[in-house]
């Protein structure tokens, strides 16, 4: 959908430069998949990050993702693809369609920041974001939209996954009406066994909710310190449903939210076990 | 603004404005292929291929293809010569209005050029971006293994 409205379209080929084009009058388009399906009033800027040298995909001790790596790159990529039994493949699979993930950009979907399945997951995984505002900083995906940062103009030029040994397990699921829309809500969860099989760490994060995806501290720490056992799970999966800030919209009613998030989560930790107990085999 | 891209093969210099789709632009170049269904990024009867992968023209700029290769499917045929999976998708009765066909063509070449060997399931997972509102979903899929299976021969 052509916009109306824009005088300017600019390729820097730096950070630096692009970060210094951002102003009021103007905004950054990754692929630009979800800004051209918007007017966007007073903007008459738009600045491609395309030119940057920020679409790669590197597999160190955990994975570097750059700002402009496309969703299918990081779908096909081996490696991420066999990341914690296939979690981030599983669910990037169910995001749109393999047209719109050849373009959209990881960076502009978390800077998007609303109706995502990735959100959760990366919660769940404990990603970093790099920034850039004029100078360049480390922080964790959790506290970029704590923060509300990206509502502000600074740029997504990397995204980290750390290493997940074999005592980590993931999961992902979520509930849509139709496979090609966006999710009733979707929850993800990781956890880490120490040496005795104890819970050492736990994760929980739930998404449309139908705010964007979450950690949910409770329902983590109440699995920590203890066995992953059924007992604990329930408990755990309770506790989500009790404390995600579930509303209603057009999609579902706050009451039906609570009923999934109580279901997935329990779902979630089950198939988290699961894996965990393949891997003993 | 004023660009260059390759267009089916051919670099030309054309005018879009900054806020112009791929689309709008490949539409007023000629390339009536390229099919406005839903404008939206839902339907994919206008993907083309930006630089081999398969994208919806109506969701990217114009000005993004600027230097980069844009193939629509004005630009398969060869001397008169469908493209196998042209060729296998009238031969095989994946035709039916035919509104969805080029977005199909060139998502199946994509698909294609990165797995020559995909399986049927691979196929429907391809073209879940793809919408046939006569809903003929299993011809297409058929047509599409069986033109890859044609192109792997060819490639022996």
């Amino acid at each position: 959908m052509s916009l109306t409205g824009i005088t300017a379209y600019l390729q820097p080929g730096t950070l630096e430069e692009a970060y210094g084009l951002l102003d009021d009058r103007s905004i950054a388009v990754g692929g630009g998949t979800d800004i051209i399906r918007h007017p966007h009033i007073g903007v008459t800027t738009l600045v491609d990050l395309g030119a940057l040298p920020l679409r790669y995909l590197r597999h160190e001790s955990g994975f570097a993702i750059g700002g402009t790596a496309t969703l299918s790159d990081m779908l096909e990529h081996p490696g991420l693809a066999a990341h914690l039994d296939g979690v981030v493949a599983e669910m990037l699979r169910g995001v749109g369609s393999p047209l719109l993930r050849n373009a959209a950009t990881i960076g502009g979907h978390l800077a998007r920041g609303r109706y995502s399945d990735i959100v959760p997951l990366l919660l769940a995984l404990d990603a970093t974001l790099t920034l850039f505002d004029g100078t360049e900083r480390t922080l964790s995906l959790a506290d970029y939209y704590r923060a509300g940062l990206h509502r502000s103009r600074a740029l997504i030029s990397e995204i980290g996954l750390p290493p997940a040994g074999p005592d980590t397990a993931a999961a992902f699921l979520k509930f849509t009406r139709v496979a090609f829309d966006y999710a009733l809500l979707n929850c993800a969860v990781q956890v880490r066994l120490d040496g005795r099989g104890m819970v050492e760490e736990a994760r929980v994060a739930v998404g449309e909710t139908p705010a964007l995806g979450a950690l949910v501290e409770a329902a983590a720490q109440s699995l920590e310190g203890g066995p992953l056992d059924d007992g604990r799970i329930d408990a755990s999966a309770e506790l989500a449903a009790a404390a995600i800030p579930a509303q209603d919209d057009q999609r579902a009613s706050a009451e039906y939210r609570r009923a999934l998030c109580r279901v997935g989560v329990r779902r979630a930790l089950f198939r988290a076990r699961g894996r965990l107990e393949g891997r003993r085999q | 603004m004023t660009f260059d891209l390759v267009l089916n093969g051919v670099r030309r210099t054309v005018q879009a404005a900054p806020g112009d789709s791929l689309m709008d632009l490949l539409r007023r170049l000629g390339c009536k292929s390229v099919k406005n269904g839903c404008d939206d990024g839902y339907c994919g009867a206008c993907a083309v291929l930006l630089d081999g992968r398969a994208v919806n023209a109506c969701l990217v700029f114009a000005a993004r293809a600027a230097g980069h290769r844009v193939d629509t499917l004005e630009g398969l045929s060869r001397e008169g010569v469908l493209h196998p999976v042209q060729r296998a998708a009238l031969d095989l009765g994946a035709v039916q209005c035919g509104f969805c066909t080029p977005g199909i063509v060139m998502t199946a070449l994509d698909l294609l050029a990165r797995n020559p060997r995909p399986t049927e399931h691979e196929v429907r997972e391809a073209l879940a971006g793809n919408y046939c509102r006569c809903t003929g979903y299993v011809k297409p899929v058929e047509a599409i293994l069986a033109a890859a299976a044609e192109m792997r021969e060819a490639a022996e």
